[in-house]
């Protein structure tokens, strides 16, 4: 019995611990191998060189399609977060017939297999002449990152103490006063981890864009996979790289205004 | 009750429902200048529905409400000229002290300097101004009350209304903030509705209170009206401790009525105001100050056994048991050292004090 | 909580909650209700019914191309469920589902728990680690791998330097390095479902069947599994939806050997531009995905009050 307790425990301890290495490891080892001198990928890296960034710098598909993909991950999330904060506030604040469909509805995104929707997404666009183009791409990641813009804002308006709005008015505050003093400020941070949260997917995110931007609007994440499958040589590390520091210096960003306590 | 009412305050008919659920029936009120009244009741009965509808939270289903000479039923909460204090002080937890204080001012567009210095006027009223920069969850909790005070009177509203102010506070602190409200509220000589359920906040406080039931109002009166002469079961069961005999009419004679209780004891009693016939069931209201052990030329006197005994330091209260009937009594300490539970004693019953109900079959 | 509910100052059988408020609030009439919803219902029944529809209705036409296409068939549906080729990378992938959601969970449980019963303190890095993976682009991750399992990566180095092997072998473009990366993808997932669940379960519950001679393994099998079981049950369906319905990862990592279902749709209608086998092969994808949906709630569901003892 001692036997098994102690196996049980060691054997439970080396996977949570390999866990922990396996999650960790993998985007180490891209930063990693973006500075290796040779013309192959290897891991561990040989010698050290910044020659794959410039290289990556001075590649218009890969700058272009990171600007693509920083600008449609800003539009996306504000026009989310204009349009999906409403949506939780009525979930959360009113009560009507049929408000438990609307909330499935408004999470139905996230249920759906993007391979699915991308197709008929990319059918319809088409039927409205925007298949190429960006307003279309941003219309498909708008439906991306609603969900998630109203999964936040619900939970944080659900927690947010309405006798501060009532406070507010009885002290000769307007409507639109009691809004833009009183629930905004207090919910900022419910905010800011929405946007978190809008523009990483939408930023990530290959499935849709490699539908939807075939031809003229490649997205860098939709680049990187088009060029891994005909060949790989160290750019891609360094593109991969940046697609890990932007991403985290959002993620910092936001953490150092809002606070990770706050959000996590 | 017609034309512009000469009260600060004044409700009219004022009632709530919730499709069939009648939240207050008819409530009629009227508030002086400089009054503290005090809408006292149990949970439900309809007195924070009254509170929030005079502050603009719940529209009435009928009735007026008119605040200063003006009719204020129809309007939202942020033009009515009340300051209201929350049960849990709402305080705005993103601003400082003083910018609490300050929010209402900056919404009626006061100017900085006057604000500032109004600001200042309100946080020295209630001893808080070193804490002006503080933000609210650095605060105690009677800190914070002062606080949510300081910022509903800054706007110098006509009404103040306090919700359960002093419920969220231990017992030695609640007594404290008590008086310091009274006496704030007093020097100001604001005009004040405050709803609770504890009737030793209302006693302590009000110079009127509404005992309300079920959405309906049982009897207006002062702390000493309401305790002494209770126009209701319920109301001299909530008030207070009391023993309840229920009797019939004997004999009714110019100051007094003789009544016989179910348990066969004969009690001589005042006369109440209203008129009462031979024959008729009364409630006696019997409080346990009423009862005092027998001397003398007492009336009333009667013999009983003890139940239980419960010392309280300056008190000593007893259960007795008087032909069959339970009667509470409370004596100095000391009066009845030495009495056993089982022993059998005398006992008088005061014959000025006790309040006689007709009792209505309604009830 | 409902809509409405401020701080609880009373509870009566005859006044309504006290924050319940119809007159004097920020959200106003019936009209303002409309504008609210508006907006979201007005792009998803554009952008999300819509499609579905016009998905479900090119998975139903004859030709191979839906460019001007017109006529009714079920002959793609035919198609997916009479070649023998579709049948295999049906089934493959939903055998691939399965592994993965039952690795997942092997390697995830440990870790959920102990993140579950931590300090908050000692968690919040290690949450932040885990999701960290979840915040870089798939791409990312799976290039991370190639790297790894290269033939100048990681492990070929290590193997070599352990002089285990004379040359590099080759670890990619097979089923196993597929299924090691999708593991490896959707473990946060599984790993953050089976912490929420746990954390609702009361400590002191293990720590009485500990006080009542059960050692570890019993306490997983009989308090944990069972009373976590809604939890893993979500967790697993999503695993399992995520996998099946991969696509970039079978490309990558299997090269143009190991197919999957969303792979082979991605095929279909950007490469081979046959939209109409692409719609009915997507259609059967979220047939599948729905199903699960649906029996997993179920279960979960049921499961929850049985194990309320």
């Amino acid at each position: 019995m001692l036997g098994r307790q102690a196996f049980l425990r060691a054997a439970t301890g080396i996977v949570r611990w390999c866990v922990y290495v396996g999650l960790a490891l993998p985007p180490l080892i891209v930063v990693a191998s973006s500075f290796s001198r040779t013309t192959f990928l290897t891991f561990p890296p040989k010698g050290f060189t910044l020659a794959w960034y410039w290289r990556a710098a001075q590649s218009q598909p890969f700058m272009q399609s990171l600007l693509l993909s920083t600008e449609l991950a800003i539009v996306a999330t504000v026009l989310a977060l204009l349009v999906g904060t409403p949506a939780a506030a009525a979930i959360v604040r009113r009560r009507f017939p049929g408000r438990e469909a609307v909330q499935a509805a408004l999470l139905a995104p996230m249920v759906v297999p993007l391979v699915v929707l991308a197709i008929g997404l990319l059918q319809v666009l088409t039927w409205l002449g925007l298949a190429q183009t960006f307003a279309g791409l941003v219309i498909a990641h708008v439906v991306l990152t609603l969900p998630y813009v109203v999964r936040t804002m619900a939970a944080s308006l659900m927690l947010f103490d309405r006798s501060l709005e009532e406070a507010a008015m009885s002290l000769r505050a307007r409507p639109s006063q009691v809004i833009r003093r009183v629930l905004l400020p207090i919910l900022l941070p419910g905010v800011l981890s929405a946007s978190v949260f809008c523009f990483v997917t939408s930023f990530g995110n290959i499935t849709l864009s490699a539908f939807l931007a075939r031809g003229g609007l490649v997205t860098l994440p939709v680049q990187i996979f088009t060029y891994v499958e005909h060949s790989y040589d160290p750019v891609l590390a360094a593109v991969s790289t940046l697609v890990i520091v932007v991403t985290l210096a959002v993620i910092l960003l936001v953490e150092r205004l809002a606070g990770l306590d706050r959000m996590l | 009750m017609t034309g512009i009412p000469r009260s600060v305050l004044s409700l009219r008919g004022l009632a709530k429902s919730y499709g069939a659920t009648v939240a207050v029936e008819s409530l009629s009120l009227e508030v002086a200048r400089g009054e503290l009244v005090c809408l006292l009741g149990p949970s439900g009965c309809g007195k924070t529905t009254t509170l929030r509808m005079v502050a603009g939270f719940v529209s009435p289903t009928a009735g007026e409400i008119w605040i200063e000479g003006k009719p204020v039923a129809r309007e939202p909460p942020h033009q009515r000229d009340v300051g209201m204090v929350f049960q849990h002080y709402a305080l705005f937890p993103h601003l400082s002290v003083a910018d609490n204080v300050a929010f209402g001012l900056v919404n009626i567009g006061m100017p900085r300097a006057e604000r500032q210095a109004r600001v200042s006027e309100m946080l020295a009223m209630v001893e808080l101004a070193d804490l002006a920069h503080r933000m609210p969850r650095e605060l105690s909790g009677g800190q914070q009350q002062r606080v949510a005070l300081a910022r509903a009177l800054a706007l110098r509203p006509a009404v103040l209304l306090l919700d359960e102010p002093l419920s969220n506070l231990d017992s030695r602190l609640r007594i404290r903030m008590r008086e310091e409200i009274h006496s704030l509220i007093r020097r100001l000589e604001m005009t004040t509705v405050f709803v609770t359920h504890d009737q030793e906040e209302a006693m302590a406080l009000a110079d009127r209170i509404v005992v309300m039931h079920r959405g309906r109002v049982e009897q207006v009166g002062s702390p000493d009206q309401i305790y002494e002469a209770p126009t209701s079961r319920f109301v001299a069961e909530f008030i207070g401790l009391c023993s309840l005999l229920e009797a019939t009419v004997t004999d009714v004679r110019a100051d007094t009525l003789v009544v016989q209780t179910s348990g066969g004891v004969t009690l001589v009693l005042r006369r109440p105001a209203v008129r009462v016939t031979q024959g008729e069931s009364v409630v006696a209201v019997i409080r346990p100050e009423h009862v005092t052990p027998a001397s003398g030329g007492l009336a009333n006197q009667l013999t009983g056994r003890v139940l239980s005994s419960t010392y309280l330091g300056s008190l000593s209260r007893h259960r007795l048991l008087v032909s069959g009937e339970e009667l509470l009594m409370e004596c100095h300490a000391g009066t009845l050292s030495g009495v056993r539970p089982g022993a059998d004693i005398k006992i008088a019953i005061d014959p000025a004090r006790p309040c006689v109900l007709v009792t209505d079959p309604r009830r | 909580m409902e809509p409405g509910d401020g701080p609880v100052d009373e509870q009566g059988a005859g006044e309504p909650q006290p924050a319940e408020t119809d007159a004097g609030n920020l959200d106003g009439t019936r009209l303002g209700l409309a504008r609210q919803l508006a907006p979201a219902l007005l792009i998803l029944l554009a952008f999300l019914v819509v499609p579905l529809l016009a998905l479900g209705r090119i998975s139903l036409l004859p030709g191979d191309t839906a460019f001007g296409a017109t006529g009714w068939s079920f002959r793609q549906y035919a198609k997916v469920f009479g070649d023998l080729f579709y049948l295999r990378v049906l089934a493959e992938t939903l055998g691939y589902g399965l592994v993965v959601a039952g690795a997942t969970f092997v390697l995830g449980f440990p870790v959920a728990h102990s993140l579950a019963r931590m300090r908050p303190s000692a968690r919040r890095w290690r949450v932040a680690l885990i999701i960290l993976p979840l915040t870089l682009s798939l791409v990312v991750n799976v290039f991370a791998w190639l790297v790894i399992l290269g033939g100048s990566g990681l492990v070929n180095g290590v193997l070599l330097a352990m002089g285990l092997v004379d040359a590099p072998i080759r670890l990619l473009f097979n089923r196993g390095a597929v299924l090691v990366v999708l593991i490896h993808t959707f473990l946060p997932f599984q790993i953050l479902s089976i912490m929420s669940v746990i954390a609702q379960i009361d400590p002191r519950l293990e720590e009485a069947a500990a006080n009542l001679r059960a050692d570890r393994w019993t306490i997983f099998r009989r308090v944990l599994l069972p009373m976590a079981l809604p939890g893993i049950i979500a967790g697993s369906t999503l695993v399992f939806i995520l996998t099946v319905s991969a696509f970039v990862t079978p490309r990558l990592i299997g090269g143009g050997r190991v197919h999957m279902l969303g792979s082979l749709i991605y095929e279909q209608v950007a490469v081979v531009l046959n939209w109409p086998f692409g719609g009915a092969l997507s259609f059967v994808l979220l047939a599948i995905v729905l199903t699960l949906l649906g029996v997993a709630s179920r279960l979960a569901g049921a499961r929850f009050f049985t194990t309320r003892s």
